[in-house]
C-alpha cells in the first residue's frame, strides 16, 4: 500500500486547516448560502425517499435518525442516547434521548420510531433504502422512552443501516393523506421553511433544538450553481458564503495563491471512480481478460490527470488504520503480463471492446480507453444519459461501464452490494457470481464477531481483487471554498456538512 | 379578425394531438426509463420498483396509458411529476412566468441593438459603420452564449460588482432587485438574437432602399427622416417580426444555458431535468404548454401583418 505524497501533503493541510488557530466565540445569527455544485439542491423533500449526497446533506439539517457518524465516521448514539444488542443478535433495544423536540413542538417518543421505520418499510412509501431495514421483522414499543427492534435472524450490518437521514425520525402527523410529504418536519437544527420553485431549499435555525445552545445561524439557504465558472464567480462575490465541489483544473493555482480572498478545503475523498465489466458475457465472462484490463490500468496517471494530483489512489474505501482495512498490495501496471493474458485467451491479434460512461465520466473512459489500447486492446467509447445508461446496465447488455460509486459505514453495504446478485442493477452489472463469494458474505452477516467478521471479508476481499469485475480506478479528492467570514466549518470525510461532531450546526459568522 | 383567430385556435387542437402522440411514442421509444432514475444510482428494489410502477399506471399497456393521460388532460389535470410529486401545472406555471419574463427581456435588448445597428448598415453600405456592424454581428453569431454570459459575470459582477453574478428575485417581491438580476441573462440571451437580427434588418433595409416607392418618395421631396423611420422601416420589418415570432418561441425552449449560468428557475431546465429524469407526464406537460406558446406568438405575428401591411388579408 502506497499513497501518492501530493495526497499525504493533502490530507496533512486538510488536518491544519481543520485546527482552528484562534479560538473565537462563536456568534449568533445571519444567513448563510451555499452553493452547490448540482443542477438541483435536492431530490425531494421527504427524508426517506432520497437521493443523492447534495440531497442527504441538505436534508440531513432537519432530519435526523437513531444513530449518527462521528468526524472519523464511527457509528455514535444520536436520538438513542444508548442501545443493546440481544446475545442472538436478534433484538436491539434503543433507549431513547428524552425532550427531543419535532419542529412542530411535540417531544419525540418511541411511537415515532415504530411509525417512522414502519414507513419506510411500506413500500407504497418507494423508499430506495427498504432493502436496508427489510431484516427487521417489528417494531416495539416498549414504553415513551425505549424501543426494541426484532430482526428476522442475526444481521451484523443492521445498525450502519439505521444511520443517517434515509432512516429519519419524523412524526406522523407530518405526512399527507396519500403518504407523501409537503412540509417535513424533523427533530434538526434547522427547519424546513420552503423549497422554492425547487430551487431554493430554506432551512431556519429551530429555537428548540435538543443540543444546548446549537445552532448559531439564523438560515441556511442552499442553492443550485451547476456551471463551475458560474459557481466560483458567485463566491468572490459574495452571492454564495460557500461552494462545493471546487473544480479540480482551478486547485494547483489556487492552492499556491494565499491571496485568493476565500478559504479552501481539498481533502481525501469518499468518491471512487470504477471500470465495471460484464463478466455475463464474451469477452469479459474470461477472467483472463478482466485481468488484462487490471494490469493495463495505470491509475496513477488517471488520478493525476482527472484530479490534478489531488485525489488518490487506492483499493478500498477504507483509510489506513480503519477497522475494516484490508491487507493488500495495490496493483502495478504491467502492460506486457496483460498482453500474454490476451494472447492466452485468444486475443492475440487485439481485442475490440465498448466503453460506457455518462458525460460526467466521459473523460475517465477517454483514458481508460487509451490505456487499454496500449496493451493490445480495441476499444471505442460510446456515452448516453443515465436512464439510458441503467437500463443496459440492468440488462447486462455492455462491455465495460465507467462509473462511481461512494462511501459505506459496513463492508457489507460495499461487498454485498458490489458481488452477490442481490445487490442494486446497476452496481451489480457486471453479473459477477461466484459462490464462494456469496457464501461468505452470507457468513459475514450472521457473525458477530467484529474480528471473525474482518477474516471473512479480507476473503471476499482477495476473491474479486484476483477475479476483477470491476478494479478501483482512483478517488477524487473532496473540494470545498467559503468565504473568510464563515468560521467553524469542517466537513466530514465523505465530504458532506452533517456529522455528529462537525456539520452546519457548528458554523457561525463572524461579521 | 375574430373569426380569423378562432379558426387559427381551432388548427391548434390537431397540431396538439399528433404532438402528444409523438411525443408519447417518443418518450417510450427513447432506451431509458423513469423508474431507474427514481431508484438512483446504487439502489435496486423490485418491491419498491412494483409500487411505483403501479403508482404511476407504468404497468399498463401504452395506448391506456396515453388514453388516461389524454383524458386527464382534457379535463385540467395534468398529473403531478414522478421525480419531486408536484402537480405538474403548479410545476409549468410556476416557471413559466420566469421565462417569459426572460425572453421579453431579451427580446428587448436584441430589438434595441439591432434595429439601430440594421439600420445604420443599411444606410452606410460597404463604408465603415456597415462594416463595423457587421464584424459586430457576425462575432455575435459565432461566440457561443454561455460562454458570453461567463464573460458579462466577471465584468459586471466580479470586477465591477454592479450586479449580481446568478439567481432569480420576483418583481412582485422588489422590483429593482428583480431587474438587476434580470440585466445580464437577458443580455446574454438578447445579443445573440441581436446578431441575426442586425445582418436580417440591414439586409431587408438594403432590399426595401432600393425599391420604386422610395425614389418616389425622394422625388416628392420627403425627408430622408420620414423615408427611413416611416416607410422603408415599416416594409423591412415584415420578415423581422417573422423573424422574431420563430426566434422567440426559441428563448422560451432554448434559453437551457442561459437558465443554467445564472441559476434562472425557468421552463428550459425544467424540460430538460423532465427529459434527464425521464418524467414522462412532466416532459409531455411542458411540450404541450411550450407547443400552445410557440403557436399563439406565431399567431400574434400573424396578426401583425395586418398591421404593418394593409395588404394582407386575415382569411
Amino acid at each position: 500500500m502506497k499513497l501518492t505524497s501530493l495526497f499525504a501533503a493533502t490530507a496533512l493541510g486538510c488536518a491544519l486547516l481543520a485546527v482552528p488557530l484562534v479560538a473565537d466565540t462563536p456568534k449568533r445569527g445571519g444567513t448563510m448560502t451555499i452553493g452547490v455544485s448540482s443542477t438541483t439542491v435536492t431530490n425531494g423533500i421527504d427524508p426517506h425517499v432520497i437521493l443523492g449526497d447534495n440531497t442527504v446533506w441538505a436534508l440531513s439539517q432537519f432530519g435526523e435518525g437513531l444513530l449518527h457518524f462521528d468526524g472519523s465516521m464511527n457509528i455514535v448514539p444520536w436520538l438513542a442516547h444508548s442501545y443493546s444488542i440481544s446475545d442472538d443478535g436478534l433484538v436491539y433495544t434503543f433507549e431513547l434521548e428524552r425532550g427531543v423536540k419535532f419542529h412542530n413542538g411535540r417531544e419525540m417518543v418511541a411511537e415515532d420510531v415504530k411509525f417512522s421505520l414502519e414507513r419506510i418499510l411500506d413500500p407504497a412509501t418507494a423508499s430506495r433504502r427498504r432493502q436496508n431495514l427489510e431484516i427487521i421483522d417489528r417494531v416495539e414499543v416498549i414504553d415513551d422512552y425505549t424501543v426494541a427492534i426484532h430482526l428476522q435472524s442475526a444481521f451484523a450490518p443492521f445498525l450502519a443501516n439505521l444511520v443517517g437521514v434515509w432512516a429519519a425520525i419524523i412524526p406522523s402527523e407530518s405526512v399527507n393523506a396519500d403518504g407523501s410529504i409537503t412540509h417535513p418536519v424533523g427533530t434538526g437544527p434547522f427547519q424546513f421553511n420552503n423549497y422554492d420553485l425547487g430551487e431554493r431549499l430554506v432551512l431556519d435555525r429551530f429555537d428548540d433544538y435538543w443540543r444546548g445552545d446549537l445552532p448559531y445561524l439564523d438560515r441556511v439557504v442552499f442553492t443550485p450553481v451547476s456551471d463551475e465558472a458560474a459557481r466560483m464567480v458567485a463566491l468572490r462575490t459574495g452571492a454564495v458564503d460557500l461552494i462545493t465541489a471546487v473544480p479540480s483544473q482551478l486547485l494547483p493555482s489556487l492552492m499556491a495563491n494565499q491571496n485568493r480572498g476565500f478559504e479552501l478545503l481539498v481533502a481525501p475523498g469518499t468518491s471512487w471512480r470504477m471500470a465495471t465489466m460484464n463478466t455475463t458475457r464474451p469477452p469479459f465472462d474470461d477472467v483472463r481478460v478482466r485481468q488484462a484490463v487490471d494490469l493495463a490500468l495505470d491509475r496513477e496517471e488517471l488520478m493525476l490527470a482527472r484530479t490534478f494530483g489531488f485525489g488518490h489512489v487506492d483499493n478500498q474505501i477504507w483509510d489506513e488504520g480503519s477497522f475494516w482495512r484490508m491487507e493488500a498490495e495495490l496493483p502495478q501496471r504491467d502492460v506486457a503480463r496483460a498482453r500474454e493474458l490476451l494472447a492466452e485467451a485468444g486475443h492475440a491479434d487485439g481485442l475490440d471492446i465498448t466503453i460506457e460512461a455518462r458525460s460526467l465520466y466521459i473523460d475517465d473512459a477517454q483514458i481508460v480507453q487509451s490505456q487499454l489500447n496500449e496493451a493490445g486492446f480495441r476499444a471505442t467509447i460510446a456515452m448516453s444519459d443515465w436512464a439510458a445508461l441503467a437500463e443496459r446496465m440492468r440488462a447486462h447488455n455492455f462491455d465495460m461501464v465507467v462509473a462511481a460509486a461512494g462511501w459505506y459505514a459496513d463492508p457489507d453495504g460495499r461487498y454485498a452490494r458490489f458481488y452477490t446478485p442481490e445487490g442494486p442493477a446497476n452496481f451489480y452489472a457486471g453479473g459477477y457470481e461466484n459462490a464462494e463469494v456469496s457464501a461468505l458474505l452470507d457468513e459475514a452477516r450472521r457473525q458477530t464477531d467484529p474480528a471473525a467478521r474482518r477474516a471473512l471479508y479480507q476473503q471476499v476481499f482477495d476473491t474479486v481483487q484476483r477475479d476483477a469485475p470491476n478494479p478501483i480506478l482512483y478517488f477524487a479528492p473532496n473540494t470545498m471554498a467559503w468565504r473568510h467570514h464563515v468560521r467553524d466549518f469542517r466537513t466530514d470525510r465523505q465530504g458532506g456538512f452533517s456529522n455528529a461532531e462537525t456539520g452546519l450546526a457548528f458554523v457561525w459568522l463572524d461579521q | 379578425m375574430l373569426k380569423y383567430t378562432l379558426r387559427r385556435l381551432l388548427q391548434l387542437v390537431p397540431v396538439l394531438l399528433i404532438l402528444s402522440v409523438l411525443v408519447f411514442s417518443l418518450l417510450h421509444m427513447v432506451p431509458g426509463n423513469p423508474i431507474d432514475v427514481l431508484m438512483g444510482e446504487g439502489h435496486s428494489d423490485p418491491v419498491v420498483e412494483a409500487a411505483l410502477r403501479e403508482r404511476y399506471g407504468l404497468d399498463r399497456p401504452l395506448p391506456v396509458q396515453y388514453w388516461t393521460w389524454l383524458t386527464n388532460i382534457l379535463s385540467g389535470d395534468f398529473g403531478t411529476s414522478m421525480y419531486s410529486r408536484e402537480p405538474i401545472l403548479k410545476l409549468i406555471l410556476e416557471r413559466f412566468p420566469n421565462t417569459l419574463l426572460l425572453a421579453l427581456a431579451s427580446a428587448v435588448v436584441a430589438l434595441a441593438i439591432s434595429l439601430p445597428a440594421g439600420i445604420i448598415a443599411a444606410l452606410y453600405q460597404n463604408r465603415l459603420p456597415d462594416f463595423g456592424a457587421m464584424a459586430v454581428a457576425l462575432a455575435g453569431i459565432s461566440i457561443p452564449n454561455f460562454w458570453f454570459g461567463i464573460l458579462l459575470v466577471l465584468l459586471f459582477s466580479q470586477y465591477l460588482g454592479w450586479l449580481p453574478s446568478m439567481g432569480y428575485v420576483s418583481p412582485a417581491e422588489d422590483f429593482w432587485t428583480a431587474m438587476k438580476h434580470l440585466i445580464l441573462p437577458a443580455v446574454t440571451l438578447g445579443t445573440a438574437m441581436a446578431a441575426n437580427l442586425t445582418r436580417l434588418i440591414r439586409a431587408e433595409m438594403i432590399e426595401q432602399l432600393s425599391q420604386d416607392y422610395v425614389r418616389t418618395a425622394r422625388a416628392k421631396g420627403l425627408g430622408e427622416r420620414v423615408i427611413v423611420g416611416v416607410h422603408v422601416l415599416k416594409n423591412a420589418m415584415i420578415p423581422t417580426v417573422t423573424i422574431i415570432g420563430i426566434q422567440f418561441g426559441g428563448l422560451l425552449e432554448g434559453a437551457v444555458l442561459t437558465e443554467v449560468i445564472f441559476a434562472w428557475p425557468g421552463i428550459g431546465r425544467l424540460a430538460v431535468d423532465a427529459v434527464y429524469e425521464r418524467d414522462y407526464p412532466l416532459i409531455q406537460g411542458v411540450v404541450l404548454v411550450a407547443a400552445i406558446v410557440y403557436v399563439a406568438v406565431n399567431l400574434i405575428v400573424d396578426i401583425s401583418y395586418r398591421y404593418l401591411d394593409p395588404r394582407v388579408k386575415l382569411d
